[in-house]
């Protein structure tokens, strides 16, 4: 029986827009990455990205909130709920 | 090292199967400007880069690609997902599917095995670097190709 505790309502609509949100930060993260790997001294980089880190960070919790553990530290149920599905290329398409 | 985070990079929802475009598409995965072939190009010519920015330019150029390979995965399962023999044989995939049933494999879209070949890495960073801007160039060529199908 799964008695993790955490909030698990959420339309699937609305976990998949707040994931969409996710990715484009994430994605935003990583091409500052990179531009920082060419640029380490750019300080208006660096702001830039650690405000896109803040965001991800609370909008990642916040998925984590509504549609289980992404990041395997973040596991705090009774019972390794990493293992559930769906993964990622079964989200949308499979029960 | 690498943590995974489970979510793709970016969303993959194919809702109906295509085995022809599949069977294009696997080049994208495991052909000779595939993603596997980024990932492990850049990933193994960073060690000898002469300077931090470099390697870290590499390293994380590999570790996106990574991701690309993964979300290649997810469209070649979401496009193969429960077809028929017959399916499977009309959309082209019979061959692949002898070997590999529906499993993901890394090959070519002509069947050839993914392979280190595809690669080079010679420990001088203007050969590598030259390397990646003309595999780069391969893949713009490449990409429009897929529509190919």
């Amino acid at each position: 029986m799964n008695r993790d505790t955490r909030d698990r309502r959420g339309t699937a609509a609305s976990k998949e827009s707040l994931l969409k949100r996710i990715q484009a930060l994430a994605f935003a993260k990583t091409e500052t990455e990179l531009y920082l790997d060419a640029h380490p001294d750019c300080a208006a980089a660096l702001e830039y990205y650690r405000n896109i880190v803040r965001e991800l960070k609370a909008r990642m919790d916040e998925y984590e909130g509504v549609a289980g553990t992404i990041r395997q530290e973040n596991e705090n149920g009774e019972r390794w709920s990493w293992v559930n599905k769906p993964w990622p290329w079964q989200l949308g398409v499979e029960d | 090292m690498w943590i995974y985070e489970k979510k793709l990079q970016y969303p993959v929802k194919i809702k109906n199967p295509n085995p022809r475009l599949a069977g294009v598409i696997i080049s994208q995965l495991g052909g000779p400007d595939g993603e596997l072939a980024a990932a492990t190009r850049y990933l193994n010519q960073r060690y000898t880069m002469p300077s931090g920015e470099a390697i870290a330019m590499l390293t994380d150029i590999g570790s996106e690609e990574l991701g690309h390979v993964e979300m290649i995965g997810a469209i070649l399962y979401q496009l193969t997902k429960n077809l028929t023999p017959e399916e499977i044989k009309a959309g082209g995939l019979d061959k692949y599917f002898v070997d590999h049933t529906l499993g993901i494999y890394p090959s070519s879209a002509a069947g050839v095995p993914f392979d280190a070949k595809y690669i080079a890495s010679k420990g001088d960073a203007v050969a590598d670097l030259v390397e990646d801007l003309a595999a780069d160039a391969a893949i713009t060529q490449t990409l429009p190709l897929l529509n190919i199908s």
